[in-house]
């Protein structure tokens, strides 16, 4: 059983929950951007909340599927189709086998997940599946896909599910309000420009892939300049190179940097940066650590409620 | 959380950060998702959904803070610290991917054969890996090799290209853009993400450079 890709879109890779623990060896992390959209297409169809999927970016790719599937797309809505039928967003479909998926136009989002009951195989590299394109590990062939890519997956399904929709604002702040804590450097910030980060609309850059996305924006600057001893950055972290554009760092990123730290998003609002599309604009509010810990333990009651009521519905 | 162990780039610092990475990893402890180390730092990355469970733990990092202090302690007792390789890597200085020499000679004031005799002399330290998978920040590099970042990165640095810059060296473990001055070639491989132990290195292994003349 495997899903076949017709025709390759922009940046399509096999991504699961990354792989933490090699950090230390430069080895990122990688894994799905929008951890949260991921994990809910994975409740969907039953799975573990880190089985292999496929991410999608816009230009999306076409697929066909060559025997019966229970998926899940989740996350952007590309409008996308089976067979010329529209597939809901953030919902489950039992599909036959010949059946082509596509996706028509980009509605809303940046990243799109498709999962299949049973996950997606491809082999684990130090743990796990998630490609990271620049280093060409894991995932197929530790590269994008490309037309012709032969995605194997294992359905065993052992009685039918039901095709649930999920309700998944709740897992990002409401109005594009992202939070974060203040990194080791942002007392480095000038004073207008501390209140420039919270007071100004940012937009997402041009420049954005995995590794991160450059804020449009004021031009933000450091009191003191020069030279930084590299030190560690994750996910979510806010740089400032000396251009003075913000950079937010994606699940691609290195794990250690030269450029001053600013700022670190809150853990609960990392998917809510990785669905924003280029162009698209938001806050960003300091917040302080007990808030980023209780923003965090209720993003993941939540998604630990969706859970719940998947495993409720199927039952 | 980012543990801070001075602010000069120095052995001893790296040391410190060294002993503490090496006594918590092998405490291993629930709830930390990644050590990072490098020069002068260590971070540690908590996994937060850990201390949903852990109510008695108001606030993670005091049980973290608790971690660091029962690390520093054992200190004197360390029979954890892994097994560190010295490891031999072959070099073909001056080959024609890393053009970089008769530029630095010039720079430097030193024949090209003088700054491969210094570069060949030291044995360095993994202070840290970083920037690619693999990558290792070496030193200290002789004072007299000390040199500049390129003022315009290449695009295309070829894998395997030894570099110098400021008062380290290091090792391309990919093709990759790169800045620093690229002294030589080796054909070790670095990095092999689907092998045993994907990196060739570890933070605190030390590394010899031997002149070939082919690789």
């Amino acid at each position: 059983m495997s899903l076949i890709v017709v025709k390759s879109g922009i940046m399509d890779t096999i991504q699961d929950a990354g792989r933490p623990g090699n950090a230390h060896l430069g080895v990122p992390v990688a894994g799905a951007a929008d951890r949260a959209a991921f994990s809910v297409g994975n409740l969907l169809v039953g799975n573990q909340t880190d089985t292999a999927a496929i991410e999608i970016h816009w230009p999306a790719p076409v697929f066909l599927l060559d025997s019966p599937a229970f998926i899940a797309l989740c996350g952007a809505d590309f409008g996308a189709t089976a067979n010329g039928i529209p597939l809901k967003p953030n919902a489950a479909k039992y599909l036959s086998g010949q059946t082509e998926i596509r996706f028509g136009s980009r509605v809303s989002g940046a990243r799109a997940y498709l999962c299949v009951r049973g996950g997606f195989q491809v082999p684990r590299v130090a743990g796990s599946c998630s490609t990271h394109l620049l280093s060409g590990t894991g995932g197929y062939d530790g590269r994008k896909l490309q037309s012709g890519d032969r995605i194997q997956f294992d359905i065993t399904l052992q009685e039918p599910l039901v095709e649930l929709q999920a309700r998944i604002a709740g897992l990002y702040p409401p109005d594009n309000t992202i939070r974060f804590i203040p990194g080791p450097e942002y007392t480095s910030l000038h004073d207008h420009d501390m209140q420039a980060l919270e007071r100004e609309n940012w937009q997402i850059g041009l420049r954005s892939d995995r590794m991160g996305c450059e804020l449009s924006g004021p031009l933000l600057a450091l009191k003191k300049t020069g030279e930084m001893v590299s030190s560690a950055v994750v996910p979510g972290t806010i740089q400032l190179p000396p251009g003075g554009k913000p950079f937010v760092l994606l699940n691609d990123c290195q794990t250690t940097g030269g450029y001053p730290r600013i700022g670190q998003i809150v853990e609960a609002d990392l998917s809510a940066v990785a669905r924003l599309y280029p162009g698209e604009t938001f806050r960003l509010v300091k917040v302080n650590r007990e808030e980023a810990l209780l923003a965090g333990y209720l993003h993941r009651l939540y998604l630990r409620r969706l859970a719940q009521g998947c495993r409720w519905h199927m039952k | 959380m980012l543990v801070s162990m001075g602010d000069e780039l120095s052995q001893e610092t790296n040391d410190r950060v060294l002993s503490l990475f090496h006594q918590l990893e092998a405490m291993r402890l629930p709830g930390i998702r990644d050590l990072v180390p490098a020069f002068n730092t260590l971070a540690i990355i908590l996994d937060s959904a850990y201390f949903d469970r852990e109510a008695s733990a108001s606030d993670p990092l005091d049980l973290v803070r608790r971690w660091i202090e029962q690390a520093l302690r054992s200190e004197a007792v360390s029979t954890s610290v892994p097994e560190q390789i010295c490891l031999e890597i072959p070099v073909w200085y001056d080959h024609p991917d890393t053009p970089d020499l008769p530029y630095l000679s010039d720079l430097l004031r030193l024949s090209p054969d003088e700054i491969i005799r210094l570069h060949a002399a030291v044995t360095y330290r993994v202070f840290m890996l970083g920037f690619l998978p693999g990558f290792p920040y070496l030193g200290l590099l002789d004072e007299r090799l000390a040199s500049p970042r390129l003022a315009r990165p290449r695009m295309h640095v070829p894998a395997g290209s030894v570099a110098i810059a400021g008062r380290q060296t290091g090792i391309y473990p990919l093709e990759s853009p790169g800045g620093w001055n690229l002294i030589g070639k080796t054909s070790v491989r670095l990095y092999d993400p689907a092998g045993l132990r994907p990196t060739l290195l570890r933070p605190g292994d030390t590394v010899r450079f031997i002149p070939v003349s082919e690789i």
